[in-house]
């Protein structure tokens, strides 16, 4: 779940242009859908802006016709009683029709804004499925997140609020000012002139307003980022004995945050009597101007009665309609963010016409391939070798030495930049990226289950295969036992990444789901967690079962794996170093021995579970605490269910 | 002054309706033209004093809760930083911020607009009231009518609205967890080919998402036309009721005028006031999350529970002795010990190494020393006295730190070195710390120099340069004892080098106490300290300790051979 001060973010400072016509189009597009109702909706907006302007009207006709005539000139009390009644009934019957148009088009326009941010949501999720794991890399999960979650949510006022409540707005204001000029039109633009007062008083306090708020919300911003940071660091701040100095930097930035506010209330102190105020000109004068023609006989008492409350539903739309400004300008924000994402092409280019694959018979060959996630910090240096059909093949060597980058060219997450590789002899490069994915297993060192049953996790990938057999991989694998224990069985949850399950359970149902999966060549990165002896002893059977028949190539930390394997590449410092079978390797004397010896000499960094001290931070020089295939310690760091 | 000023705008704000009846009875009686400019005249004299005191009451009510916030801001910020160390480790930074952020702005809004259209709303009601029942009780009585369901209904709607508000909230929560972990498990989504699967149920959950997001429209969307038709209906039982007492001379033309503008008048604090009870109920629930961490006892308070007999507050000699006394601890919430009845004597001077595997207890024997947390046996004493007895701020003007995972702030180089001085502009050069943490060379890599803001974290630098960093900030101090955990891990052996030539050889000769197992520290050190499982298991020198060929030659001779895995 994204924190909440995410939102308070550098993004958050960045000003974008009220209004760019290439992001506005392409915003008009996710409306198209809902042209129908769209289209109710402005036609419902005329009517109430109709039926709005026909209250103070009906006052008028009241007065006129039946109170003020009357009043003084004689008593026929019950006609205009009765007149009174019909009247105020319509009056009631309009208001009670523009309540219903009203609800109508409110629910309509705000479920147009949620369809559409809807639309736009799932079309970002599935882009982003679309991306290669290198746009993941150099990105945290959050900011993405915040794309796919907050800046949509920015939009949907947008949606909702944008350009037809600016045309309900619009119609209301033409239908006051038609029905004033219309009931008399000298008084009517006596009062106008007000007008450009409210505009120009809005006018100044929106640029005020914008700016000062603005500068508020960039001084919370900082706050927040400054307790964040502190909150995380209290330990060197307490350790440090600097408290007194930080509580000082935190009480500027608050002090700094009030002040900013501080300004900000000043403008709506006077912002709001001033509207009041402009609002008494135009009283003023209509009973001035308004007494004036009474007097002379060119006004009704019923005009002036009108005319008071005309001039008070005036505001409003003036007020909203400027008010519109602000959700334009963080919805431009937003959109060019969003639209950013969108653009983004995967890093891993498809080929125009792939080749059609059947199934695969699993041979791999590498051919001097070069390989650097970035520039040409190359990470692979001239690899080769093959791996036969149906060949288990283990790769050994200390961290950073390359054998996770050989997973992920495979599997196409990257793009190699020299040599070529090929798959039952077809370039990679000329098969989809998914069709290759689909013969192609992979097994992290990092299990990554799915919150939901475990069934589903065990189908994953195969939705299409007999969901009976999904058990029968489970069982296979050997996680019968397990299964048993299970009160709910295949429908018990796994939780968030599998929480609920223990370490070694974990492995096995990443095991089962694979075999389920049943690809014509298995990656697996070897868990290094530790476990207890009889989950060893379950998941090294698993493993072998798992592997049976099938060309496998395996990151390998354990002793026994490493022994199964047909043939063991050695990795160091990005080169492919020595091969052959245990026994040959160790007769060698030179990296595959000494990594194998360290195995067995105590280690610096050893097995210790649920330590509170904490991972140590990957360095300058590549590390080289991690045993090669020790059977029981945490990797640093990136151990199972370690956070991201 | 805040009351003054409400009492002061309603009172204006009421006038000005008066004076236009006035007017509105003056054209009835026919009247002269300098009666109609003083009317108009007053008005904009009672419109004008009631803004003078809105802006008063904007200003003092506001004002007073923007203050309140700073200082409650203030304060929560004050106490978190006495909160003792184990509370940072069970509660998650993200909860910690959404107490400084909603929950503050929650309890502001109820203090400031909340309380503000609260007494307004209330004097309002009972001046417009007043001068309504002077035109006609009954009039009056039955125009309010629609008033207290206007506010029950706001107040209704504005509950169930919440109500619905936290299961979209909720739902949101859902999709964002979905979304993240469909991005955190990319890789696995995409191997397995399950593009599809992850899109169908993130799209399911996203149409319950706006399922509950249609059921809030259906009740928001009815909230503002509700309250113009009850409004609405208030005038039209004006229009006949008031247009036919006129009719029958009971009050004038500008009577009935005057009671639709106060009746207009109430319309808007009476929604308001249904308002302001959801503010309250929201703020109150927020204000009992803050109450719970300002609840939480600070470092202070649990002291005075653990020791009875304070020390006097003399200051700590310099070259102090530090010693660990059967000490036995266990981290809070967890049942294993870490170290069990560990002994250790560190003299002033010395220069001692902790070596043992992960989890052995070396970063815990640094903790306890610093008092980050009290042993739950034995006892940590410095300078041959307990710890306990010294206020933190003694105690850790002892020691110059480097933690394992240095945190450095967003801040530029300078400052993050002269961190530990209370008073930046007393504080001396960093030249000497930054030359002697070996850092003089990358400054020239830096745009700036040592003026370079260093991203969140450090981001901007490495792994190496932020530990060297780390370490200058602890040398700056010049304390008598350094406590370095793993301080070299990620700065390269020729670095690492030059930096323990000039901590061992600098003339202050501080103690040194460092958790570490590279070869270059533990063959300069007096003393090799080993630990197992919390206990210390052997110590003497590099050579001796060879020579015994227990664990600590095992682990060196691993860590020989790592190294020279290295060269090959």
């Amino acid at each position: 779940m994204s924190a909440p001060w995410e939102a308070y973010g550098h993004d958050e400072e960045k000003v974008g242009a009220v209004y760019d016509h290439g992001l506005a189009k392409r915003l008009i597009r996710y409306l198209k859908p809902y042209r129908k109702e769209i289209f109710i909706s402005v036609v419902l907006l005329a009517a109430i802006s109709l039926l709005e302007v026909a209250g103070p009207y009906i006052t008028k006709v009241a007065i006129d016709t039946y109170v003020r005539p009357l009043h003084g000139v004689g008593p026929v009390p019950a006609i205009a009683i009765r007149g009174l009644i019909v009247l105020s009934l319509a009056y009631v019957g309009i208001l009670i029709v523009a309540f219903a148009l009203r609800y109508w088009q409110t629910y309509t326009m705000s479920m147009v804004g949620q369809r559409a941010m809807q639309d736009l949501r799932l079309e970002i999720f599935k882009h982003v499925e679309t991306l290669t794991p290198t746009y993941f890399d150099t990105r945290p999960v959050g900011r993405i997140l915040t794309r796919v979650t907050q800046d949509v949510s920015a939009l949907s006022e947008l949606f909702a609020q944008g350009v037809v409540a600016v045309i309900g707005d619009i119609f209301l204001l033409a239908g006051i000012i038609g029905a004033m000029l219309w009931m008399n039109w000298k008084l009517a633009l006596v009062v106008f002139t007000t007008i450009p007062l409210l505009v120009l008083a809005t006018g100044i306090f929106r640029a005020k307003v914008r700016v000062s708020y603005r500068r508020v919300r960039t001084r919370l911003a900082r706050i927040n980022a400054y307790t964040q940071e502190h909150l995380q660091g209290m330990e060197v701040v307490k350790l440090f004995n600097v408290e007194a100095k930080e509580f000082r930097g935190f009480d500027r930035a608050n002090k700094d945050h009030l002040t900013a506010h501080l300004q900000n209330l000043f403008y709506y102190a006077v912002f709001f009597p001033t509207v009041e105020f402009i609002g008494a000109i135009a009283l003023a004068l209509i009973v001035w101007y308004g007494g004036l023609g009474i007097l002379g006989g060119t006004v009704t008492f019923g005009v002036v009665v009108a005319f008071l409350q005309y001039s008070e539903r005036f505001y409003q739309p003036v007020r909203d309609l400027s008010e519109k400004y602000n959700v334009f300008q963080s919805a431009m924000v937003a959109s060019e963010r969003i639209f950013d994402l969108l653009d983004t092409k995967p890093a891993v280019p498809e080929p125009e016409r792939p080749a059609p694959v059947g199934r695969l018979r699993g041979g791999v060959e590498f051919d001097r391939v070069w390989f650097a996630y970035k520039d040409d910090d190359f990470v692979l240096r001239d690899i080769s070798f093959r791996i036969a059909p149906g060949e288990k093949v283990a790769l050994v060597g200390a961290t950073g030495a390359g054998k996770s980058s050989i997973a992920n060219l495979l599997t196409r997450f990257y793009e190699f930049q020299r040599g070529s590789i090929r798959v039952d002899g077809r370039d990679i490069r000329e098969i989809e990226g998914r069709a290759l994915r689909r013969q192609i297993g992979l097994v992290l060192q990092d299990v990554f289950l799915f919150s939901g049953s475990v069934r589903e996790n065990l189908r994953f990938g195969a939705r299409e295969r007999d969901p009976a057999e999904a058990e029968r991989a489970l069982e296979e694998i050997g996680g019968g036992r397990m299964l048993g224990r299970l009160p709910r069985g295949l429908e018990e949850e796994v939780g968030e990444r599998g929480v609920y399950f223990s370490m070694g359970e974990r492995q096995l149902l990443a095991f089962a789901r694979a075999l389920h999966y049943d690809p014509s060549l298995l990656i697996l990165d070897e868990a290094t967690s530790s476990v207890d002896v009889e989950t060893e002893r379950v998941i090294q059977s698993a493993l072998r079962r798992l592997l049976e028949g099938r060309t496998s190539l395996v990151i390998a930390h354990r002793l026994s794996t490493i022994l199964d394997a047909d043939r063991i590449l050695v990795m160091h410092k990005g080169e492919l170093r020595e091969q052959g079978t245990h026994a040959e390797l160790l007769a060698r004397g030179g990296i595959y021995a000494r990594l194998y010896e360290l195995q067995y000499s105590k280690q610096w960094d050893g097995a210790a579970e649920g330590t509170p001290e904490r991972a140590r931070p990957g360095g300058e020089t590549p590390a080289l605490d991690e045993a090669p295939f020790a059977g029981g310690r945490t990797a640093d760091g990136a151990g199972e269910g370690a956070p991201a | 002054m805040g009351g003054v000023a409400i009492l002061a705008t309603t009172l204006f704000q009421v006038w000005s309706p008066w004076i236009v009846r006035q007017a509105v009875d003056h054209l009835q009686h026919g009247t002269i033209r300098a009666t109609l400019m003083r009317d108009a005249g007053l008005i904009l004299l009672a419109v004008a004093l009631q803004g003078l005191f809105l802006f008063l009451m904007r200003m003092t009510l506001i004002r007073s809760s923007r203050q309140m916030e700073y200082e409650l801001r203030n304060d929560l910020y004050d106490h978190m930083q006495r909160l003792h160390a184990g509370f940072y480790r069970r509660t998650r930074v993200g909860d910690l911020l959404s107490r400084t952020t909603n929950d503050l702005d929650a309890v502001r809004n109820f203090l400031g607009p909340g309380i503000m259209y609260f007494a307004n709303t209330i004097v309002t009601f009972c001046f417009a009231v007043t001068l309504m029942c002077r035109i006609d009780v009954r009039l009056t009585l039955i125009a309010l009518i629609p008033l207290p369901i206007l506010s029950l209904t706001v107040a209704r709607l504005g509950a169930t609205i919440h109500h619905y508000y936290e299961a979209i909230q909720d739902r949101f929560g859902k999709l964002t967890a979905k979304a993240q972990e469909t991005l955190a498990g990319i890789r696995v989504v995409k191997a397995y080919v399950e593009e599809e699967g992850e899109y169908d149920a993130f799209r399911a959950i996203h149409e319950d998402f706006t399922e509950q997001n249609r059921k809030m429209i259906q009740l928001w969307s009815m909230m503002f036309p509700l309250m113009g038709l009850l409004g609405g209906i208030a005038n039209a039982v004006v229009l006949w009721i008031g247009g036919s007492a006129v009719v029958s001379g009971r009050i004038s033309l500008g009577d009935l005028v005057a009671f639709q503008i106060y009746l207009m008048m109430l319309l808007w604090p009476m929604i308001s006031l249904g308002w302001v009870s959801n503010l309250f109920q929201r703020g109150a629930a927020a204000m009992a999350r803050i109450r719970a961490i300002m609840d939480e006892p600070i470092e202070e308070d649990l002291d005075a529970a653990v020791v009875h007999a304070k020390h006097e507050h003399a200051r700590l000699p310099l070259g102090v002795t530090l010693e660990l006394r059967d000490v036995g601890f266990k981290y809070p919430m967890s049942d294993r010990f870490i170290l069990r009845a560990l002994n250790l004597k560190v003299q002033p001077g010395e220069r001692v190494a902790l070596v043992g595997r992960t989890g052995s207890g070396k970063t815990t024997i640094l903790s306890l020393l610093t008092r980050l947390f009290d042993p739950d046996e034995g006892a940590v004493l410095v300078g041959g006295r307990d710890a306990r007895g010294l206020t933190r701020a003694e105690l850790r003007r002892v020691f110059g730190i480097v933690q394992q995972e240095s945190f450095l702030f967003s801040d530029t180089i300078r400052a993050n070195v002269a961190f530990g001085f209370d008073d930046l502009s007393a504080a001396p050069g960093p030249d000497g710390p930054v030359a002697r943490a070996g850092l003089a060379r990358d400054l020239d890599q830096f745009p700036k120099g040592l003026d370079t803001i260093i991203g969140e974290r450090g981001i901007t630098l490495s792994g190496g340069q932020k530990q060297r960093v780390a370490l200058a900030r602890a040398l700056a101090l010049e304390r008598p004892v350094l406590l370095l955990d793993d301080a070299f891990a990620s700065v390269d052996p020729g670095t690492e080098e030059e930096i323990l030539e000039s901590l061992f050889e600098h003339p202050s000769r501080p103690t040194l106490v460092l958790a570490t197992h590279r070869r270059s520290a533990l063959l300069r050190v007096d003393r090799i300290v080993v630990l197992d499982e919390g206990r210390v298991v052997d110590t003497g020198r590099h050579a001796e300790l060879i020579a015994r060929g227990g664990l600590y030659a095992d682990l060196y001779h691993r860590e020989e051979m790592v190294e020279e895995l290295e060269t090959l």
